[in-house]
């Protein structure tokens, strides 16, 4: 068990008498790669908020290697190692693309040069020429890649890219899934959140798939593509 | 140190040198009592812009901590005889303290409500000080000022000096802030408090200390007030124009960089200054309105944007 990294136990969320997500119960091996799938409106973004501390839970908790985070604040789960990346970009307008990485940076405590690191990371993800220029004048996909590089600047243990490939061409989902590969690979447990299918089902070792608040699936891709009750949420009766 | 740094500098000694040699060469008292003016504005300007530049979070208080720091410096003047620069000092810390009250009640909202909640400190302020008889009340009191120290050739030159170094020392500090960690965090929450918050920075302990720098030097721009006027009342140290210069200077200016509102509040307040000496002092709002329509239609990034882009730098 020492090597489960993230750990939600009866996780729940309400919006006024609305329950938006759970009970839910969810482990994350160290490494992993998990994606998590569902219908608009099936609780994957409030699963997200939850983990990372845009929202605390009503009820249950979540754990952290081992320690329960369920109510400390965001910004101290980030330092923990959690990190995410948003569905709609969401840059430091009015700063470079470089300075976007400073940001995590100054605060993460990162050993080292936190210049060299962010050129590093911007080099790593294809980003190396857009250095200097204001995030405003990023395309999708650039915007989309400054996201993942923010995100995985302050060396993070978990990383959830919540839709980091909408709205991208067939190419530009390559490059995306190249990225992720490529972080998975350094030891990042990563958390896909994804409508596209053939990405999240080539990206993922194991599927969640959730439908009002509730997981109601869980297994590889191959499983989650045959479970009657996915087939359900997607295609109805 | 960065060459921008030792270009920051080296501005400083000058404008310094400048500022304690010109009451040597000129002689009029005038232009030191039109220049303290300019001068307060500047820094009204930067302190408002720390908040409300860096973090965007449009604070109409600034009246509220002017006239806190104007009453604070009269109060321990003449009663307890403090010297100025322990006045300023004093109604530096107070207006922090005031800084981060409000901004504890006030910072968990955002937007136009935020701005309401801001400019209730203004009222509450005022109302204090209306019912306080030992700080004259509604009448106001009078402040006889020390006099002017021996290097000085006059009050108006002494008051002039004084607001330089002020002035100065404000927007050394909104540039530090700019370029530091901490700018850059402001600048994060400014964009996206989530994305922020998610990249570690801590967006409540940020603002707060946002809310204390901002209300220090908006108070510490009031300290001097008492001795240039020698007679302070709530209207005018809690006076909206104030609140309004406060907001439209770093506008006009440019709320990206230190250099904005320092630009913003040599434009409108030199212009004000001269409308009201050859035209007519009520006409300063109306200058103020004109002014920032002007800069909406042809510089809605401020004049150091405006700057900025024809020296073919990108827009930040």
């Amino acid at each position: 068990m020492s090597d489960i990294v993230l750990s939600m136990k009866g996780v729940e969320k309400m919006f006024g008498a609305f329950r938006a997500l759970g009970p839910v119960d969810l482990d994350l091996q160290a490494g992993e790669r998990l994606g998590i799938i569902g219908p608009n409106g099936s609780g994957k973004t409030t699963l997200i908020n939850c983990i990372t501390g845009v929202y605390r839970p009503d009820k249950g908790s979540v754990f952290f290697q081992g320690r329960d985070i369920s109510q400390i604040e965001a910004h101290k789960r980030a330092r923990l190692g959690i990190s995410r990346s948003f569905q709609i970009p969401r840059p430091f307008t009015g700063m470079t693309v470089l300075e976007n990485l400073l940001v995590p940076l100054d605060y993460c405590q990162v050993d080292g040069n936190k210049e060299e690191r962010a050129r590093s990371v911007l080099s790593s993800v294809g980003l190396a020429n857009r250095i200097s220029d204001p995030s405003e004048k990023l395309t999708q996909l650039e915007l989309r890649k400054l996201e993942l590089a923010r995100a995985l600047v302050g060396n993070p243990k978990v990383l959830i890219a919540d839709e980091a490939m909408a709205g991208l061409s067939e190419e530009e989902i390559d490059e995306v899934l190249a990225i992720l590969f490529a972080l998975n690979r350094s030891g990042v447990a990563v958390i896909m959140i994804e409508h596209i299918m053939h990405a999240v089902m080539r990206f993922s070792e194991r599927i969640v798939c959730f439908e009002t608040g509730r997981l109601i699936a869980s297994g590889t891709s191959t499983e989650i593509a045959e479970n009657p009750l996915v087939q359900k949420v997607y295609f109805g009766e | 140190m960065r060459k921008n740094s030792i270009l920051f500098l080296t501005g400083i000694v000058i404008v310094l040198a400048l500022g304690f040699l010109l009451p040597w060469t000129v002689r009029n008292p005038f232009y030191f009592f039109v220049g303290y003016v300019v001068l307060q504005y500047v820094t009204i300007a930067t302190g408002w812009n720390i908040l409300g530049g860096y973090a965007g979070y449009i604070n109409f208080g600034a009246a509220g901590f002017f006239g806190a720091g104007v009453y604070l410096t009269a109060f321990l003047y003449t009663t307890f005889g403090l010297p100025l620069p322990l006045c300023i000092l004093a109604a530096a810390v107070f207006g922090a303290i005031l800084g981060v009250l409000m901004g504890y009640l006030t910072l968990r909202i955002q937007g136009v409500y935020f701005a309401i909640a801001t400019l209730g400190l203004v009222v509450v302020l005022e109302t204090i000080v209306h019912n306080i008889s030992a700080l004259g009340g509604a009448s106001g009191m009078a402040v006889y000022g020390p006099r002017p120290p021996a290097w000085s050739s006059g009050p108006s030159q002494y008051n002039f000096t004084v607001m330089l170094v002020i002035a100065v020392a404000s927007v050394a500090l909104a540039r530090f802030v700019e370029v530091s960690w901490i700018g850059r965090g402001l600048r994060a929450v400014r964009a996206s408090e989530d994305a922020a918050e998610c990249s570690g920075v801590p967006t409540l302990r940020l603002k707060l200390l946002a809310c204390a720098l901002s209300g220090a030097v908006l108070a510490a721009a009031g300290a001097p007030y008492p001795f240039y006027t020698s007679y302070v009342e709530p209207v005018t140290a809690f006076s909206l124009i104030i609140g309004l210069n406060a907001i439209a200077m770093p506008l006009i200016g440019g709320t990206k960089s230190w250099a904005g509102p320092v630009l913003g509040a040599l434009l409108l307040a030199s212009v004000q200054q001269i409308a009201t000496v050859t035209i007519s002092s009520e006409l300063n709002i109306l200058f103020v309105g004109l002014v920032l329509i002007a800069s909406v239609a042809f510089a809605p990034g401020g004049l150091a944007d405006l700057f900025g882009r024809k020296q073919g730098r990108a827009k930040p």
